[in-house]
């Protein structure tokens, strides 16, 4: 039997990151995608299974309408906010 | 009868509804959707968070009727004005609408607003055509600021949110009152139906409340409570509310049961 392929975690064998790994920083926490970064954020919320709540984004810094998630390209690096809404009067939540 | 009317009017919009509810902390949805309807408010709060990525959710404004309320989103989490700034763009391009109630607490334990930095933010997001609705102290030269600077409301804090004090900041509030010529909603602390008919007998032109509601054991009940105490108060400030005066003053006509002259009359 095969066993799986282990993913290369950073470091190791004194590599450091594989340089063919993409990544995005997605709500303050980086995210690696072995098979490169989604094409669009609309891919990313599907991906991330994350489609229902998040209304509106942020790529490195630009607001971006969830009308247009479809026609928004990632590349490999960015910094992504997926922002929701909450219940709130004036309270933090 | 004659018809009562008398709206709310902010920014060249008319509501009929004077009491503003907060959608946090609420056990669920369901229940805050129900607690509005109940509540007859026109303007719900909502605020911005990240989604959480592992436990996706809903979108909260699904229960909301759009139809019969306006989302009003916050700015809550803000702790300067750069964050209140970064917000209030999220929100209008999540919403497309331009309302927004304005407010930075730096602190987390108090929760009191950072009046340098809601200044500083309602001057951004006025010129960015904003209709800013900015949380503030009971601070009467900050009030005048904020409405200088195009604010379209002043909300001052009765008492730290949350805290279901009622009118602790009475006096400066009532200095509010007077000298404003925006709608002042009193926002924050106001925990009971009768702190809310309080502020509205004072003359304000509207409350806020969310813990109040959302926490009471019926918070659909609660919300009628409120509803119909924002309504009572006023009505009482409407029909020109006599202040409290140092004597007695009998309602009774003075003379004595049979006719002789009382005291008060021989004087």
């Amino acid at each position: 039997m095969i066993p799986e392929e282990e993913p290369i975690e950073n470091g190791k064998f004194g590599m450091g990151r594989l340089s063919t790994m993409q990544t995005l920083t997605v709500n303050g926490q980086e995210r690696e995608f072995p098979d490169g970064v989604p094409g669009s954020l609309e891919d990313l919320v599907l991906q991330l299974k994350v489609t229902a709540a998040a209304v509106v984004a942020e790529v490195d810094g630009v607001v971006v309408n969830q009308d247009a998630f479809a026609q928004t390209g990632l590349r490999d690096g960015q910094r992504v906010e997926l922002i929701r809404f909450v219940g709130g009067g004036s309270e933090h939540t | 009868m004659s018809v009562w009317i008398d709206k709310l009017v902010v920014a060249g919009r008319e509501f009929e509804s004077r009491l503003i509810v907060g959608t946090g902390k609420f056990a669920s949805n369901q229940l805050m959707a129900e607690a509005i309807r109940a509540s007859c408010a026109e303007i719900v709060t909502v605020a911005l968070r990240r989604v959480d990525i592992e436990n996706d959710q809903d979108d909260m404004l699904r229960v909301i009727d759009r139809d019969s309320t306006l989302l009003l989103p916050n700015t809550s989490g803000a702790r300067d004005a750069e964050e209140a700034i970064r917000l209030a763009r999220l929100a209008r391009a999540a919403t497309g609408i331009e309302w927004l109630k304005l407010e930075v607490t730096p602190n987390p334990y108090h929760l009191l607003p950072d009046p340098i930095e809601t200044l500083r933010a309602a001057e951004v997001l006025v010129k960015e055509g904003f209709v800013v609705l900015p949380y503030i102290n009971a601070d009467p030269v900050l009030a005048r600021r904020l409405e200088e600077c195009g604010a379209a409301t002043v909300m001052p804090l009765a008492s730290p949110i949350g805290s279901n004090q009622g009118l602790k900041t009475r006096d400066a509030i009532g200095i509010i009152i007077e000298q404003s010529t925006v709608p002042v909603v009193v926002d924050a602390g106001l925990g009971l139906p009768s702190h809310a008919a309080d502020a509205m007998e004072m003359g304000a032109d509207a409350v806020l409340v969310n813990t109040g509601i959302a926490t009471a054991e019926d918070p659909v009940g609660m919300a009628v409570a409120f509803k119909l105490a924002v309504e009572a108060g006023r009505r009482g400030f409407c029909a020109g509310a006599q202040g409290p005066g140092q004597n007695a003053a009998a309602s009774s006509p003075l003379t004595g049961f049979l006719g002789e002259t009382s005291p008060a009359d021989t004087n």
